[in-house]
């Protein structure tokens, strides 16, 4: 059931059992989740169907420190959220990733990768790829000349991703969502405050609003924000009427730990011989391989979790860094120019064909997780948007160990190089001097955005439980991205599906059992 | 053809991924100064910048009979004319090198102790 929220009355309070806030890749597919049972799901996005710039505009924040892209382009805000400019790759976290590791400040996670594996297989179908399996065995027996480079397998692994269509939820699902009796989809219903009972321990309700100037009331027994990592932290830092801190931010931890994914461009392979390595294809129908550093060696080289993906030298140059590609403040523009660098183009095809050796030299380009830090965070600014919330201020701050760890994943490439006698690595100039613990202005993520309400079992270390709920609020939970302790070198949605999918079966059970 | 494409294309051209230029006339005294793999994939000017930024890194390397003595150490063949056993030797050392992490980067490449005293040795006699 779709309802036009501007339509509305003033001051109409709209009831059912859940409320999920954002219906984005997350929103949806827990909403998905929930057709046909016999509860009532109030989904409520804060744009329509289509791009609005007015409605986009309420996400422009600003930036600080380490150079970031324009807020109001990283994130869409419209049905079907930010998946419309999803690049698609998807691939699950590695058990490292949930792990403590004494050498990565604040890493951990309360759960282990066993507990997502069954959540991982779920939001494989909602991403509409091939069966959970991320073996390269398992991938090498359905599909033909998947050589990998002949590395020691103690030290190099090949990571496997699949490729969706890539599913843009919005287009995707439309009709599901509309044509489900018991989901109630509310568009232009922006979340502008988040109100909980006197002694702040449950929420009574959220209002939303839009450009029409009237307010409506949702109350339902549980509340899941599912708005990406930056709106979840500014709305609860936001909602500080009864809180002075923002809800959920005794311990001040809301909108700190912020995470990307580093993506840039890192280094060179030279071939002694001519190998298309088609493993390692970048735009290939289904799967393709990066190369990753095992376990055991990140532990023993005390680095974080990375990849580097491979692509012919002479296409890769005419492609910029992802903070020049992905720079425009019109979203509608950025999201063209990364469909642009997504493709193989006419241009590509040519240089294919004129290069001689053109598969001797490949760029080796870095995805790699940051270290935690609180002090790269989201903060309220004292500017409000048009709806009268204050905007979101981003704070990107990279660390010594991130550099580190790029270093000494190409060190070890190539290594592995001269082991396997095939050729040669060479690190761009910034990874020249170990001692140089700056960034490039070719620095950039991947429109990753994690961390900001963190899982902790410990309050004073997170917002959230391990169940994704706000610790000291028995009814307020937190989908996606934003719960990420750690990110590894995933892409991020396949895992924020996976868990919002784990979060919808519990507050499934919890009114089950009517706790 | 725009003019983007155009640029683009000639620029193509130009490229050229492996300047073999470094020539090896397979004299022993050559063959220590011959980094093969590395010769085939970089030019000769580079393989010189390499050694230089060795030598910059290890002062006390900068001798020609030094850099000798240190790529010939554990050198057990028939004598110093034996062109294909010194090569064998070479290629067991950077080998040795890499899967031990003897490794050095220098300008950013990843290149074994052996290979870069190789340059080394190389950027001293062709001064």
């Amino acid at each position: 059931m779709h309802i036009d929220a501007r339509k509305l009355e003033n001051d109409v309070v709209i009831e059912g059992d859940i409320c999920i806030v954002g219906a984005g890749a997350v929103g949806i597919s827990m909403a998905l989740d929930w057709i046909n049972s016999p509860y009532k799901v109030i989904l409520l996005e804060g744009g329509g169907f289509e791009y609005d710039d007015k409605v986009q505009e309420l996400y422009a924040g600003k930036t600080t420190g380490q150079p970031y892209y324009p807020l109001k382009s990283a994130r869409l805000h419209y049905f079907g959220g930010t998946s419309g400019h999803w690049g698609g790759m998807c691939t699950p976290l590695d058990p490292i990733d949930f792990e403590k590791r004494d050498w990565v400040p604040n890493s951990g996670w309360p759960i282990n990768k066993a507990t997502l594996d069954p959540f991982y297989a779920r939001a494989q179908k909602k991403v509409e790829v091939g069966p959970y399996e991320y073996g390269l065995d398992y991938w090498q027996q359905h599909t033909k000349d998947l050589t990998p480079l002949p590395f020691e397998k103690e030290v190099i692994w090949n990571k496997m991703f699949q490729y969706s269509p890539p599913t843009r939820f919005g287009q995707r699902y439309k009709s599901d969502i509309v044509n489900a009796p018991n989901v109630h989809l509310y568009t232009y219903a922006n979340l502008i405050d988040i109100t909980a009972n006197d002694n702040i321990s449950s929420i009574t309700e959220v209002t939303v609003s839009n450009f029409s100037g009237k307010k409506q009331k949702v109350r339902a027994k549980y509340f899941i924000m599912a708005c990406c990592a930056i709106q979840n932290a500014r709305m609860l830092l936001a909602s500080a009427t009864q809180a002075s801190k923002g809800l959920g931010n005794d311990n001040d931890l809301v909108g700190r730990y912020f995470m990307e994914h580093l993506e840039i461009k890192s280094a060179e392979i030279y071939l002694n011989h001519s190998d298309p390595l088609n493993l390692y294809k970048l735009y290939p129908p289904k799967v393709r391989a990066e190369l990753s550093v095992t376990a055991e060696k990140q532990k023993e080289f005390k680095i974080l979790n990375g990849t580097a993906s491979l692509m012919p030298l002479e296409i890769a140059k005419t492609r910029g860094s992802n903070i020049e590609t992905w720079n425009k403040k019109d979203p509608r523009d950025a999201m063209k120019d990364l469909e642009e660098s997504h493709k193989i183009s006419k241009v590509d095809k040519l240089i294919m064909r004129l290069t001689k050796d053109i598969y001797k030299a490949f760029e080796l380009f870095t995805r790699i997780e940051q270290e935690p830090n609180p002090d790269c965070r989201v903060s309220l600014d004292t500017e409000k948007d048009q709806l009268g919330v204050p905007r979101a201020k981003l704070n990107w701050q990279l660390t010594a160990l991130d550099k580190y760890s790029i270093r000494t994943l190409y060190k070890l490439i190539g290594e592995q190089a001269g082991i396997a006698g095939i050729g040669r690595v060479r690190m761009m100039d910034y990874l020249h001097d170990e001692n140089d613990i700056t960034w490039p202005k070719s620095t950039g993520g991947g429109w990753h955005h994690m961390g900001t309400t963190r899982m902790s079992d410990d309050p004073k270390k997170g917002v959230v439980d391990a169940d994704c709920k706000v610790h000291g609020i028995s009814n307020l939970y937190i989908a996606g991205s934003s719960c990420f302790p750690t990110g590894g070198s995933a892409n991020p949605t396949l895992t924020a599906i996976a868990l919002s999918l784990r979060l919808s079966d519990q507050v499934r059970d919890k009114l089950k059992n009517n706790v | 053809m725009d003019r983007r494409t155009f640029l683009q294309i000639s620029a193509v051209g130009a490229v050229a991924i492996s300047l073999p230029s470094v020539q090896c006339n397979s004299r022993p005294k050559d063959l220590l100064e011959f980094p093969g793999t590395l010769s085939s994939l970089c030019d000769e000017k580079t393989i010189r910048e390499l050694g230089t930024a060795y030598l910059q890194k290890h002062p006390g390397e900068n001798k020609t009979s030094t850099l000798q003595g240190l790529l010939l150490e554990g050198y057990t063949g028939k004598g110093t004319e034996d062109v294909d056993a010194i090569s064998a030797m070479l290629d067991t050392k950077i080998h040795t090198d890499f899967k031990n992490s003897r490794t050095i980067i220098l300008k950013g490449w990843v290149l074994s102790v052996t290979e870069a005293r190789q340059c080394a040795l190389y950027s001293l006699s062709k001064v």
